[in-house]
């Protein structure tokens, strides 16, 4: 029996077939005779998953307006879907097709979440390729790995060949021409790597060498291979009017997480709170014109048939020409039934006009970040809201009929005492006061969720160098909260400090956690980010045959002057700029945003010395 | 609202789309319509939705050559056909556009090709001819999940009009199945077929061939 008469019996006895098949209005196929580039662009984690995320989708459009390239997709399957595949033996293949990616000249992951090393890892497997990039030992096929993970790649350092730090539009292009005169010329897989490390923001980890402390297990030195740089600074699209946007875009028909079209207004952020990771790697803020944005958002509605389309950034409220961007989008959708949607709007007044305006009918749930309970520790953050803000942005919502607010906080941040843990509860107390007073029909009562989650401190912010709460120290503070949460109309939800442990060990990580990973996948499988399949136990205990101290990556403040696994990349934020910041932060001091004042991080140079949120004064 | 016209759609649903589950057809075919360009017909209130309905859904992992979407356009609409095969996905194809003769309600019998796969017999004529027997004889119960829980049902006398096709490997069986009241699927005669170790196919594949009203004629 052939590949796919097998694939046809398994597939009627899994849930969901549909997102192991392709086929979706949107895809491209290519003639395999006009090919000579075969790449398979990789999500560790399930189709819903990976269709709702944007950068895979400019990165699929890119890839394939290409000539000769042949971009094709493939997920991590779910458990069951994985268990026939191993029992059939059905190599893991890509959709458009249906061939084995293991016959394909470039695998590339995208990997945006920690968990999801695992799921990367179980994608090999599946494909039937050696783990290791050592063991794999020609060129074809290369395997490597973008997403905003990469900013510390270390952890994934014995398994990629090369990885693309920052935005991949450019980068990976180039990355596919030079594999092509490398597969034309005969090269093998050392030469075409060193050659490769010459692109800008292509890190290939095996031309560094790690040396440790012996007696602290601390990195004392990073030693690049002669001819590897010694700092390899990120990619960054410098023009998004111009950038390749898919207004022709892949339409799933099975249901996905995010199923609508999805306009990006800016990259970067301007704000500068301090544990954000987002907020300093995709510095320098850059923004995309609204004529640019309302033509691609018609012409992408046009061309899907979605009737939703969302609005993304870091921060939609900074972006300087919003009302004239609604109202040209609204144009065009309110007679046609269409819907807006603007997330990550911050809590301010010109903000729920917004609002107002946007969400005619449906009233959904409004959703408020404070990330800390009290003022001081929200300065420490430098999360530049204020308690008056958030509970005046409340009462519009609640006078104008709203009677949901999700507010989402963080616990073990910096310097957090039990004071501010309860101030978590007082706030969400103010906000159902505020409700109280400004509700319009208080018989239907209210819904205000409380969510805390557990600080994960990441690499490239003022806050790396942090210790994260102990698991049992976050246990302590959901019970402190938990129990000042009293109120009926207020439900609390927290997170698992399990996972938020293993989830800063991986961001904190460095090399020496390869083989711990290989273990926890060989053990236990992938769909790490998914609760039923974490696993805890496969975790620690494959630190432990490995003689691997969790805690150590985790629970350890690093020194000033410490090497970080990471300081091999830059991001274009100067480490003392992050350590201004982080001493800042430890006096209860606040930056001010870089509309109003330049604090000089040094992302400007990626862009030429030009930055927008100085020139501007903002988000133009 | 003045003006809507009543469409049904003949549609082929094979290869990859076989797999999309009943609600993915619905939301495929909503968006197709907007891709195309042709007005479907909301329902009124809160939340609007467009006026499309599938005659006599089917089950997912089935191929067809005949279903029938249902569907109200606002306003005349040339060449829908076309312009909706321009926008959808593989696997799905309209083949006709036309008005609604019967209500949705009188489908009663659907044709279908079942295709038996036998992976240890090059020669199938036995096993055929023993299937025939199985099909002409005695009751085929089976139990069917109904509002009131698990009945048993005979579904012998719901399955008419039978040929079957002896080759190398499989056995091709088309036949009539009641749509309605009861409905029994050929997944229904595959399940009975497991249990007997003689018939037992190792795999199944369906294809719907045609849509009757109660009285056998075609459903348009």
């Amino acid at each position: 029996m052939d590949f796919s008469q097998r694939l046809e019996r398994i597939l009627p006895e899994v849930q969901k077939p549909a997102r192991y098949v392709g086929g979706e209005y949107g895809q491209i196929i290519k003639n395999k005779a006009d090919v000579d580039v075969r790449f398979a662009l990789c999500f560790p984690d399930i189709y819903e998953i990976g269709m709702s995320n944007l950068g895979l989708r400019i990165l699929y459009g890119v890839l394939n307006s290409m000539n000769g390239v042949w971009c094709e997709r493939a997920f991590e399957p779910w458990r069951d879907m994985a268990a026939k595949m191993k029992e059939e033996g059905i190599p893991l293949y890509a959709l458009e097709s249906g061939d084995p990616i293991k016959s394909f000249d470039i695998i590339g992951f995208s990997v945006g979440y920690e968990l999801s090393y695992i799921g990367m890892l179980e994608m090999l497997a599946l494909a039937g390729l050696p783990l290791k990039s050592v063991d794999r030992k020609e060129l074809t096929p290369l395997v490597f790995a973008g997403g905003t993970c990469m900013f510390n790649p270390e952890p994934l350092a014995d398994f990629i060949d090369l990885a693309v730090i920052g935005e991949g539009e450019e980068a990976d292009a180039q990355v596919v021409e030079l594999y092509r005169m490398a597969k034309r010329e005969g090269w093998g897989k050392a030469r075409f790597l060193a050659e490769a490390a010459g692109i800008e923001g292509v890190y290939v980890p095996s031309l560094y060498k790690h040396k440790y402390d012996s007696q602290s297990g601390v990195l004392s030195e990073i030693i690049p291979a002669a001819g590897a740089r010694k700092t390899v600074a990120k990619r960054i699209v410098k023009d998004l009017d111009s950038s390749f946007f898919p207004v022709e875009t892949l339409v799933p028909s099975t249901e996905i997480v995010h199923d609508r079209t999805v306009l990006e207004l800016f990259r970067g952020c301007i704000r500068g709170c301090r544990f954000c990771q987002a907020g300093y790697v995709y510095r320098p803020v850059r923004s995309k014109k609204p004529e640019t944005l309302v033509r691609q958002g018609i012409e992408a509605l046009r061309h899907s048939g979605y009737e939703e389309i969302s609005l993304s950034s870091l921060s939609t409220s900074d972006y300087g020409k919003l009302a004239e961007l609604c109202d040209g989008l609204l144009n065009w959708c309110e007679p046609r039934k269409a819907s807006l949607s603007l997330p990550s709007l911050r809590a301010d007044n010109f903000s729920m006009e917004l609002m107002k305006r946007v969400q005619k009918v449906r009233k959904s749930g409004l959703t408020f970040a404070p990330e800390a309970g009290s003022q001081r520790l929200r300065d420490v953050i430098n999360k530049n809201v204020t308690e008056e803000d958030i509970l005046n942005s409340c009462a519009t919502a609640f006078e104008g009929g709203w009677n949901a607010v999700k507010l989402y906080f963080m616990l073990g941040l910096p310097t957090e005492t039990d004071e501010d843990v309860l101030a978590i509860a007082a706030l969400a107390n103010k906000v159902y006061e505020a409700w109280r007073k400004a509700s319009s029909n208080r018989a239907r009562g209210v819904r205000i969720t409380v969510s805390a989650s557990c600080f994960v401190p990441k690499p490239m912010t003022p806050f790396q160098w942090c210790a994260q709460n102990a698991m049992d120290e976050f246990r302590r503070k959901q019970g402190l909260l938990r129990q000042a949460l009293k109120n009926r109309s207020i439900v609390f939800n927290w997170h698992s400090p399990e996972t938020s442990f293993i989830e800063a060990v991986l961001a904190l990580g460095d090399r020496r956690l390869g083989p711990a990973l290989e273990e926890v996948q060989k053990s236990s499988g992938g769909l790490k980010a998914w609760d039923e399949y974490f696993d805890f136990k496969a975790w620690l205990s494959a630190f432990e045959k490995h003689g691997i101290d969790p805690g150590f990556y985790a629970l350890r403040e690093k020194g000033e002057s410490e090497t970080l696994a990471w300081d091999t990349l830059s991001a274009g934020v100067s480490k003392a700029f992050l350590r201004r910041q982080y001493e800042l932060a430890l006096a209860g001091k606040v930056s001010p945003d870089c509309a109003h004042a330049c604090l000089g991080c040094g992302a400007d140079a990626l862009a030429g010395g030009f930055c927008e949120a100085a020139a501007e004064g903002g988000v133009r | 609202m003045n003006g809507a016209l009543k469409f049904r759609f003949r549609f082929e649903k094979t290869g990859r789309a076989k797999y999309l589950s009943h609600l993915d057809l619905m939301r495929t075919f909503q968006r197709a319509f907007i891709r195309a360009g042709i007005p479907v017909k909301h329902t009124e209130g809160f939340n609007p939705h467009p006026h499309i309905s599938i005659v006599l859904p089917l089950q997912l992992g089935m191929e067809s050559v005949c279903e029938r979407l249902d569907a109200e356009i606002e306003g005349a609409c040339p060449d829908m056909a076309e312009r909706l095969n321009r926008v959808l996905p593989e696997g799905l194809r309209i083949t006709e556009a036309a008005g609604q003769v019967m209500k949705p309600g009188e489908a009663g019998f659907a044709r279908y090709a079942v295709e038996l796969q036998y992976d240890g017999a090059a020669d199938t004529a036995e096993k055929a001819a023993r299937l025939e027997g199985f099909l002409k004889s005695g009751p085929i119960i089976i139990s069917k999940k109904t509002k009131r829980g698990l009945a048993e049902l005979d579904i012998r006398p719901h399955i008419t009009d039978t040929a079957l096709e002896a080759e190398a490997f499989r056995i091709r069986l088309t036949a009539l199945f009641s749509a309605l009241e009861p409905a029994v699927n050929p997944s229904d005669l595959i399940s009975a077929l497991k249990e007997r170790e003689e018939l037992k196919p190792d795999f199944a594949k369906c294809t719907r061939l045609e849509i009757y009203n109660k009285n056998k004629e075609l459903f348009r």
